[in-house]
């Protein structure tokens, strides 16, 4: 389609680089795919620049989910249990991209002092969140590390202040030993996605409690919600989901959700309904200031959604059905939610005959991962596996032509 | 907005302006038409467009094909504006349809230029902020460098590579997937 070098008027064709940089930015903006704009931003320096400007300024040219991470416990031992980027594998659309940042990100962290003495708690926009497994803070909290595996590097959280943190502990358990209930996670604090946050959320006795750290300020401030109702202390937090902007928290034990807005700085409860018998659920910001919550049973998937209420009252509004999606191999393969971000959720199918397993942990990998866009409700098979993953997370939307994320 | 069907210029006709190119061609325009570029609606706006509105870096020969497009594409408007008002029958959806289509075709057929009229037309519609032809415009650039490699895209516009090797390598190694 490029005009065969017809009759020029005079001399060399002209050359795209009369174009200031604003409208060389006009024409990438025009290119659809993330490929074309890696290619062309290789062609010379002003094409590089504007290529890094919009990467910089637009969510456009960012990869969806290209694989997930491992969630991480304490007593998983990296040495013993080398970590590894699940890729995406043919035929997905991600595949190429994930075999090949595989290869690129430093999971070993060997850019770190003490590469051992780290375990992931949370991933996105190409970030980890990094927890110390051991060293307790005097004010209770481990320290935290944010850092970009591709440009192998990062940044120390500076502690959170004491005066930030007081009453964020049982009063009968001494500082410095106390774990139980506190979870931190990472945050994007707006449209700039060259800033980021840092949120520890804290449950204790009828109260919740976020500190956040924001890098672009550099600094933390706190957040308490006093209406939390049930046995916070019991309180199982099986998942963390969030999408966006948003963090939430779960428990499989109570219907009453304790959620937290990053952006507007906000917690609220909401309502969910109880299912009888018993599905598997996820919350996620469903778009346009909803939220979804998936449930999964009989293989079929629903969705159903309702407002984001702010005044955190919850309940009033029902939860409108929206939509049901037949799971593929239903009748051979069992689901679960095994985690969530960028608006995607990541499930498991795990063979419903466990002969078929048996043989699978010596050759044939038989677990199967699938990504869900939560916009569309597209299934998409990312890998199959061998290894038995609960808990993951999603590594998606991480930065085209990067400047280093910390 | 106007009562009349759309296509009649008739209240338009009363305001017309007068654009100068940069070789001081003259060019009598409705104020419909002119204010297409977000740039000469200001100047409107301002008041300062007695006497005429130079345009010191568009040529006659470009603003001539500019012109031929905000007049294609001003009427393309009017007729929007109509419909909104009261027709929502599906004869009249029909007609809009065979409309958009018409002008579809005017756009492809618009954009058969060589490449230095079209990189000249990019360059006037970003100075006078039309955007429906810098979309048109730089859509036509993008569509031409999709699918290509970087020593296609230099070859084809005449660029020359000034990354050193290592720049080179970097962007390789983090856009391996793109080179596949």
């Amino acid at each position: 389609m490029s005009s065969p070098a017809a009759p020029q008027d005079a001399g060399a064709p002209a050359s795209l680089l009369i174009f200031p940089d604003e409208i060389l930015g006009e024409i990438f903006l025009r290119l659809d795919s993330a490929d074309d704009l890696a290619r062309a931003s290789a062609a010379c320096t002003a094409f590089l620049r504007v290529a890094r400007f919009l990467r910089r300024n637009r969510s456009l040219y960012r990869r969806p989910v290209v694989g997930f991470l491992r969630t991480e416990g304490l007593s998983l031992d990296p040495r013993l249990n080398p970590r590894s980027l699940h890729h995406a594998e043919p035929p997905h659309r991600a595949a190429s991209a994930g075999r090949a940042l595989a290869q690129l990100v430093d999971l070993a962290f060997s850019f770190l002092s003490d590469p051992s003495s780290w375990r992931i708690c949370d991933a996105g926009y190409g970030r980890l969140l990094l927890a110390a497994r051991t060293t307790v803070t005097t004010a209770g909290f481990v320290d935290l590390v944010v850092c970009d595996p591709l440009h192998r590097r990062y940044v120390r959280i500076p502690p959170v202040p004491d005066d930030l943190s007081t009453g964020a502990f049982p009063d009968d358990l001494p500082k410095g030993t106390y774990r139980w209930g506190r979870f931190p996670l990472l945050a994007p604090t707006g449209e700039d996605e060259s800033s980021f946050g840092v949120v520890w959320t804290v449950k204790l006795d009828g109260k919740a409690i976020a500190l956040v750290f924001s890098s672009a300020t550099g600094g933390w401030c706190r957040l308490t919600f006093c209406g939390l109702r049930g046995n916070g202390a019991a309180m199982i937090t099986s998942c963390r989901y969030y999408a966006h902007r948003s963090v939430c928290q779960t428990s499989e034990l109570f219907t009453d959700v304790l959620m937290l807005d990053t952006r507007r700085m906000k917690f609220s409860v909401v309502r969910i309904p109880r299912f009888r018998p018993i599905r598997l659920q996820a919350i996620v910001e469903a778009g346009e200031g909803r939220l979804g919550l998936l449930t999964i049973g009989d293989g079929m998937l629903d969705l159903y959604c309702k407002a984001w209420q702010d005044n955190g009252a919850g309940g009033a509004e029902e939860w409108q059905h929206e939509k049901t999606i037949p799971l593929p191999d239903a009748d051979s393969l069992m689901y679960t939610f095994s985690g969530v971000g960028a608006g995607y959720l990541l499930l498991r199918g795990f063979p419903q005959d466990p002969s078929e397993l048996a043989s699978s942990s010596q050759e044939v990998p038989k677990i199967q991962y699938f990504t869900l866009e939560v916009k569309t409700l597209l299934m998409e098979r990312l890998c199959v596996s061998n290894k038995c993953i609960d808990s993951a997370h999603l590594y998606a939307n991480f930065p085209l032509l990067s400047l280093p994320t910390v | 907005m106007a009562s009349a069907g759309s296509g009649d210029e008739k209240a338009a006709a009363a305001a017309m302006i007068t654009l100068i190119s940069s070789d001081n061609e003259k060019f009598e325009v409705t104020e419909a038409t002119a204010t297409l570029s977000q740039t000469i609606r200001h100047m409107i706006e301002d008041g300062c467009t007695d006497g005429g509105v130079p345009l010191p870096n568009v040529t006659s020969k470009i603003l001539a094909r500019v012109i031929e497009y905000c007049k294609k594409h001003a009427t393309a408007a009017a007729g929007e504006e109509g419909s909104s008002s009261s027709f929502s029958d599906a004869a009249f959806l029909e007609v809009d349809r065979a409309f958009l289509e018409e002008l579809e075709e005017f756009d492809d057929a618009f954009l058969e230029v060589d490449r230095a009229t079209l990189f000249d037309l990019i360059l006037a519609a970003n100075y006078l902020d039309i955007k429906g032809l810098l979309n048109l415009t730089c859509q036509k650039v993008a569509d031409s460098v999709k699918g290509k490699t970087p020593e296609q895209i230099r070859e084809m516009y005449n660029i020359v590579n000034d990354l050193t090797p290592e720049e080179e390598a970097e962007i390789r190694r983090e856009t391996q997937w793109a080179f596949e």
